[in-house]
């Protein structure tokens, strides 16, 4: 039980070198364009943390340690946090109450930039969201790692009816 | 320099909060009662407008949407302007459950260590 | 009267059935889950004709990848087997 085996991943590699800048333009379309086309910040967030996942279906989880820092992650998640109150606290500045669209008329219907603050919390909450969700799916993703030897630690660790599954395909 | 740039952040939050309770210790915050609108009319007296129509309420609260905060998307402009502390409260559970995350998977953050 | 949007949104609608009553009566674990994802698409699907564009993104993001993947891990760090397949 729990043997280990080296992927051939090549289809699966180039499956996601393919998809994962369709991916990221996804998501920062969908949290860019929140105030005028359907979407937001939490969906656009969701759909661009996926490229972490990609990113370790096709090189392993050293891939994804190399590439991506964690600890960064979970700090830049708080900033998000920050920055959505500091945008609400602009209506306290301007003698209004919290969470008041202090700059709404500023351009035209159909704009990206046209909404005010309604434009800054989304991007912010968008922020959030894909830092979030994205140290959640390393979180997750360090489950599956053995950790113990360097050699395997790209590779999934395999239960046993698969091993006998696969000894009957040989 | 860590605590220096926490000073600082703390001074400054201070100064808001001092801010904010002296202004509205001077003058009470203008609320929005909303009784400008075609909506405050139509729910006043609806025998004015044609309801008839489904489309036609919904026309009415679009059109009043636009020229409220000029958003196209109904629905973030429902969800970061007029229910923004909805919105707040839903961001800070995402933060409450990864940290709950976190703690339970302490130990496996030291693999990333030695990914590195 | 029978319209093409309306034999459409039955079929999504006997979809999201027939992936509901497969993941239940399914013997493997793993396949179960794979049920469970395509009733989630197939609810997607469902949003979209009900003009809720919006929570049908948050739905096919949320329901059918984050939920499956958290669902896999699960089901390799305890061993991969249901109480049927012991």
């Amino acid at each position: 039980m729990n043997k280990k085996w080296k992927r051939d991943d090549l289809i699966v590699r180039s499956l996601a070198d393919s998809y994962l800048p369709i991916a990221l333009v996804l998501g920062f379309y969908v949290i860019l364009h929140g105030n005028i086309s359907p979407g937001g910040g939490f969906q656009g967030g969701v759909l661009a943390a996926s490229g972490v996942l990609l990113l370790y279906l096709g090189y392993g989880f050293k891939g994804v340690a190399t590439a991506v820092n964690m600890e960064r992650m979970h700090k830049l998640e708080a900033v998000g946090a920050i920055a959505y109150v500091l945008f609400a606290m602009l209506g306290i500045f301007c003698g209004y109450n919290f969470c008041r669209n202090v700059l709404w008329d500023s351009g035209e219907i159909g704009d990206v930039w046209s909404s005010g603050t309604i434009a800054l919390m989304n991007y912010s909450v968008g922020f959030k969201v894909l830092t979030g969700v994205g140290f959640l799916l390393l979180l997750v993703i360090a489950l599956l790692a053995t950790g113990e030897d360097e050699e395997h630690s790209g590779t999934i660790t395999t239960t046993e009816h698969e091993e006998l599954e696969r000894g009957k395909g040989k | 320099m860590k605590r220096l740039v926490m000073a600082i952040s703390l001074i400054v939050i201070l100064c808001i909060g001092v801010y904010s309770v002296v202004y509205m210790q001077q003058e009470v915050p203008i609320t929005y009662d909303g009784s400008d609108l075609d909506v405050y009319e139509l729910q006043q007296n609806p025998q004015d407008y044609d309801i008839s129509d489904p489309d036609g309420v919904a026309d009415i609260i679009v059109k009043e949407n636009l020229a409220k905060t000029q958003a196209v998307n109904n629905v973030t402009a429902i969800v970061f302007d007029f229910r923004g502390y909805d919105t707040l409260g839903e961001s800070f559970i995402l933060l409450i459950a990864i940290t709950g995350a976190t703690v339970i998977l302490r130990r496996r953050r030291d693999r990333w260590e030695g990914g590195k | 009267m029978i319209t093409p949007v309306y034999i459409l949104n039955t079929l999504i609608i006997l979809g999201v059935v027939v992936c509901a009553i497969l993941t239940v009566t399914v013997k493997r674990t793993l396949s179960s889950i794979i049920c469970l994802a395509g009733c989630g698409a197939f609810v997607s699907l469902e949003f979209i004709m009900l003009q809720a564009p919006d929570v049908a993104i948050a739905e096919a993001a949320v329901g059918v990848v984050l939920t499956t993947i958290i669902f896999v891990v699960a089901l390799r760090k305890t061993g991969g087997k249901g109480e049927d397949e012991k």
